[in-house]
């Protein structure tokens, strides 16, 4: 097992090289001088002359990069120069991370406790009503992304009838159930792809599975459906699903970054729009850099959950 | 020079048939529902009213008028006023053409990138393979709406650098796509028979794998445009995409969202219209997608 961790993150290292240079190169990226750009209009000379040290932009590109990579190892990731002068980059995301995580990981739960049983119900009964429910919303789904449900939603739900608080965040320490009164309403927006993603991925490769020998033999034996569906099939079922379920990741994280900004969340998509808008780059390519690495671990969650669904995938 | 050898697994239609036939072959087999067809002619219609409606409209896009903001539906104002009192259904017949063609730019970058070096990948295994296979997974680990900010914030605003950006998030699509079919195809008889008569690997991928490959890619693009349309949106809702003399259906959201309280109407004609520009590719997709699967064979 840590044979397997330490494998796949080592085959993973060329790929984090390869987003520190994208996220390093950002910089570089800018039309004219970056130090003025950041220091703003008003700024005196001796004023961009600062910003362009504590940029590191006297330095040679190759210093910096291995600079760059140096605060990446020690896990300081940059300074911020405009939101919050002197402030780790990384400082900030971690300040910020409570609100996302709490957001992503309501959504992706939302999105899973409503696929799996509409995607076991659409497979047991292909052509039933569910199974048209689902396909519909699988077509609906990619054309309602979280920026049109999200004020939808608020429009509906919050403006007009008043069910739940319209904007804002609380934190879980504010109790349960006002943490999540605040995050339903915006973990729903991101969630109704997922829903429609993995409710499809369910319904299929459920139905390939319960076309297979041991499921005619576990029915044979006379087992309840609940148990060949519950104990024999879905564990099978359920490797594709997963793998569909990492790769929504990328898009929940855009979708957070939208919705955080509709519903006033303090979160890290709000974080990367005002560093973006103040012209803040380290910030912005330590926000690159993170939400990569998140990705790339949330992969690495994947490969790991196959060795749980399948046995056969515990050895090698 | 030599003849062309067709590749006989385009289609899956009778492999003989007269050239005229072979040449849209590939067309006529994604075409073959009639359901991909409707969907087709009303995405055309659609392109139509986003380039011919803005010079039928009788207002222009920057034309204000402060003291008739945020008017509901009238005669005049079909969909309203927004908070600066321009003409609402100008505004989304003009936003539907910024996001056909934000969308054209960003997968039009995506191929351009992701299909030579899949082609070439899938057809040569090798260092280049191994190279561009870590260029993808690279690109594939970067949240597309998260890497388009950043470019925007780097590069200056405008929805041309921030497409660039997505185009390139959307390219490993391609690259995968062409990787498996070339790498399929390279190993059949015909492209044997090409490199037997002395066919660069120019022309042997351009000729011969790229035909295999239009179909699927066809598919990518449908799906990516909607993608494209979706992220061009949510950036400019964002307030770092379009900038404000070109109208965007994403900064109209923004604006009606902004003002919601006001009036809450404004906020659905762009949301709408976005649902359905990306509800009618992602249904051509998936109409397209069948037909390749079942080969244009009606089930």
């Amino acid at each position: 097992m840590t044979r397997f961790v330490a494998w796949r993150v080592l085959g993973m290292l060329p790929i984090i090289l390869l987003v520190t240079l994208v996220s390093f190169l950002l910089l570089e990226l800018v039309p004219g001088d970056p130090a003025r750009l950041v220091a703003g209009d008003l700024a005196t000379p001796e004023q961009v002359e600062a910003t362009r040290v504590s940029l590191g932009l006297d330095r040679n590109v190759v210093v910096r990069y291995i600079a760059y990579l140096g605060s990446v190892v020690t896990g300081s990731f940059g300074e911020s120069v405009v939101l919050q002068p002197g402030r780790g980059a990384m400082d900030l995301i971690l300040q910020a991370l409570p609100v996302t995580l709490s957001l992503t990981v309501v959504s992706l739960v939302i999105a899973v406790v409503v696929a799996v049983p509409l995607g076991v119900a659409a497979a047991l009964r292909r052509g039933s009503w569910v199974d048209q429910v689902l396909n519909g919303l699988t077509s609906l789904s990619l054309a309602l992304p979280p920026f049109v449900i999200g004020p939808l939603l608020v429009t509906v739900l919050a403006v007009t009838y008043n069910l739940f608080p319209a904007v804002g965040y609380q934190p879980l320490s504010a109790g349960f159930p006002v943490w999540f009164a605040y995050l339903l309403l915006p973990a729903l927006a991101i969630a109704v792809n997922p829903i429609a993603e993995i409710g499809r991925q369910v319904r299929g490769s459920l139905v390939d599975v319960l076309d297979q020998s041991y499921i005619r033999t576990a029915n044979a034996k006379g087992l309840s459906t609940t148990r060949v569906v519950g104990k024999h099939a879905i564990k099978n079922a359920a490797i594709p699903a997963v793998t569909v379920l990492g790769l929504q990741v990328t898009r929940v994280i855009g979708g957070t970054v939208v919705v955080e900004i509709i519903f006033a969340m303090p979160g890290i998509g709000a974080l990367a729009v005002n560093s973006v808008l103040s012209h803040d780059f380290p910030v912005v390519q330590a926000l690159v850099l993170f939400s990569a690495l998140a990705v790339l671990a949330t992969n690495l969650l994947v490969d790991l959950s196959y060795g749980y669904f399948d046995p056969r995938l515990r050895k090698g | 020079m030599t003849t062309t050898i067709e590749p006989p697994r385009a289609g899956g239609a009778p492999v003989r048939s007269t050239p005229h036939r072979a040449r849209f072959r590939t067309a006529r087999m994604l075409l073959s529902e009639r359901r991909t067809r409707v969907v087709l002619a009303l995405l055309v219609l659609l392109v139509l009213v986003a380039f011919v409606g803005p010079l039928l409209s009788p207002y222009g896009s920057n034309e204000q008028d402060l003291l008739g903001r945020l008017q509901p539906p009238s005669g005049a104002h079909w969909l309203g006023t927004d908070s600066l009192g321009r003409d609402i259904l100008t505004l989304v017949l003009h936003g539907t053409r910024l996001s056909l063609l934000a969308g054209l730019l960003a997968v039009g970058t995506a191929v351009v990138l992701g299909t030579p070096a899949g082609l070439l990948a899938g057809y040569r295994a090798g260092p280049f393979g191994a190279i561009t296979n870590t260029v993808s997974d690279t690109l594939l680990a970067l949240p597309p709406l998260v890497l388009a900010l950043a470019v925007v914030g780097a590069y200056g605003g405008g929805v041309v650098p921030a497409m660039l950006a997505v185009g390139i998030t959307l390219s490993p699509r391609f690259y995968r796509v062409a990787r498996s079919v070339a790498a399929t195809v390279s190993k059949d008889a015909f492209v044997e028979a090409a490199r037997s008569i002395g066919c660069s690997t120019t022309r042997i991928l351009t000729r011969h794998v790229f035909a295999n490959a239009v179909a699927p890619i066809v598919v990518q693009v449908t799906f990516s445009i909607g993608l494209a349309i979706i992220a061009e949106a949510s950036l400019s809702f964002l307030g770092v995409g379009a900038a404000p003399p070109s109208v965007s259906l994403g900064t109209m959201a923004r604006d009606a969202f902004t003002h919601i309280r006001e009036a809450a109407f404004p906020i659905f004609p762009p949301c709408i219209v976005i649902a359905v520009i990306v509800f009618l590719f992602s249904s051509l997709g998936d109409g397209l997608r069948d037909a390749v699967v079942s080969g244009g064979r009606r089930t």
